[in-house]
């Protein structure tokens, strides 16, 4: 299963653990973790599936913190998916 | 500063009869038209030192308060129109003014989206605004009538209107809209407040007006640039508390109190941006206005120095 997001929106970081998300084609705005503002970025950039995004955030990632935050991957999909912020396909 | 020619040189009444009652409201003009005497009594009270509109001023929003013809006249009803047309059912004329005021809400809240518009109270000291969003009930317009009389310089009870691209807000001074306890509230809280006519029995229960307009630059038009943003909210049963917040939640939560943040898209987003940006951001929980006075004075105080 591929994941993406078709129509990159816009963020506003200020620096806490969350963050405000624009949505250019629904016009809607969301409040995303810091870490689905980061998987929203990366599946803006190109199509990915779980595996490709494990590996994509890892770089970014503490070491401890990446087994939760795999395992917790496909809620964070399944929400944004949810939410039309990322497609399925 | 020049003298201003103010409504108190006029006769309001025979002005507003005639159709010919046209005054500025920040970047606004309105003109009225009524031959209602409540209507009149309320706004000599409460708007005699607005600036006058000038002959030839382009009109932005005209209002009529009419009865509706014979039938109306007879359940005592009057009809709100703008540009002559009729934008709600008619309404009981005992609740006239507050209707009229409400109208005059109504009229910038669903026009004027050259502004991001904030449901919002919004004052000023030493030239920097606190803004105040809040759902209707949540105590923003008793703060905002208790900073009033205490000195702030009041720009708005109810559209905090931001120009996209700037952290400023358009002054738009209007009466400020009391409603059933805050009404004896804000009278006890200072004997001198003058209020216009008490609408009694509304949607919202009794409601009265405050005049708003009580310091010497209060008609000024310049748009002042926000420094704080406040959320307030009376409880007669928390602890009275000022809190720093989320700038993110509070973005969202200002989102929440816009008028037109949606109807923006992408240009909102970065209005409010830029908005949130330059502003610090708190709640405010309070039950005894001079507890929350000195809470809001000291925060301004704390948030300008450099």
């Amino acid at each position: 299963m591929k994941y993406r997001v078709e129509v990159p929106g816009r963020f506003h970081d200020c620096g806490e653990e969350s963050v405000v998300y624009f949505d250019l084609q629904s016009g809607d705005t969301h409040l995303v973790s810091d870490f689905a503002a980061h998987i929203i970025a990366l599946l803006a950039d190109r199509t990915m599936d779980i595996q490709e995004l494990v590996t994509a955030v890892a770089p970014d990632i503490e070491a401890d913190d990446l087994p939760a935050l795999t395992e917790a991957l496909p809620d964070i999909l399944a929400e944004l998916i949810s939410l039309e912020i990322v497609e399925q396909g | 500063m020049p003298l201003r020619n103010t409504l108190s040189s006029k006769d309001v009444g025979t002005l507003l009869k005639a159709g010919e009652l046209s005054f500025r409201v920040g970047p606004y003009i309105y003109n009225l038209h009524s031959s209602l005497g409540q209507l009149a009594e309320g706004l000599s009270e409460l708007y005699a030192d607005f600036p006058a509109a000038s002959p030839g001023d382009f009109v932005d929003y005209a209002v009529s308060i009419q009865r509706g013809g014979p039938l109306s006249t007879i359940r005592r009803k009057v009809q709100f129109l703008f540009d002559n047309q009729g934008s709600f059912a008619p309404i009981p004329i005992k609740q006239a003014y507050a209707f009229m005021e409400w109208g005059m809400n109504w009229c910038v809240s669903v026009h004027a989206n050259e502004y991001l518009k904030l449901h919002a109270a919004a004052v000023a000291r030493d030239g920097l605004v606190i803004v105040m969003p809040g759902v209707p009930g949540a105590g923003k317009s008793t703060l905002c009538a208790a900073l009033g009389l205490t000195g702030w310089r009041i720009l708005s009870d109810e559209h905090a209107l931001i120009p996209p691209g700037t952290s400023r807000v358009v002054p738009l001074c209007r009466p400020v809209s009391l409603k059933n306890e805050s009404i004896e509230t804000i009278r006890a809280f200072d004997r001198s407040a003058r209020f216009g006519p008490v609408s009694k029995d509304t949607h919202k229960g009794a409601v009265a007006h405050m005049k708003a307009d009580l310091t010497p630059d209060c008609h000024d038009q310049e748009a002042l640039p926000a420094h704080i943003m406040l959320f307030p909210r009376y409880s007669s049963v928390d602890r009275q508390e000022l809190t720093a917040r989320s700038k993110t939640e509070s973005f969202v939560l200002a989102a929440y109190h816009s008028f037109n943040y949606s109807l923006m898209g992408e240009s909102g987003f970065a209005a409010m941006q830029t908005l949130i940006d330059s502003v610090e951001c708190y709640d405010l929980v309070y039950r005894d206005l001079d507890w929350a006075i000195e809470a809001v004075g000291q925060l301004h105080d704390r948030a300008r120095q450099p």
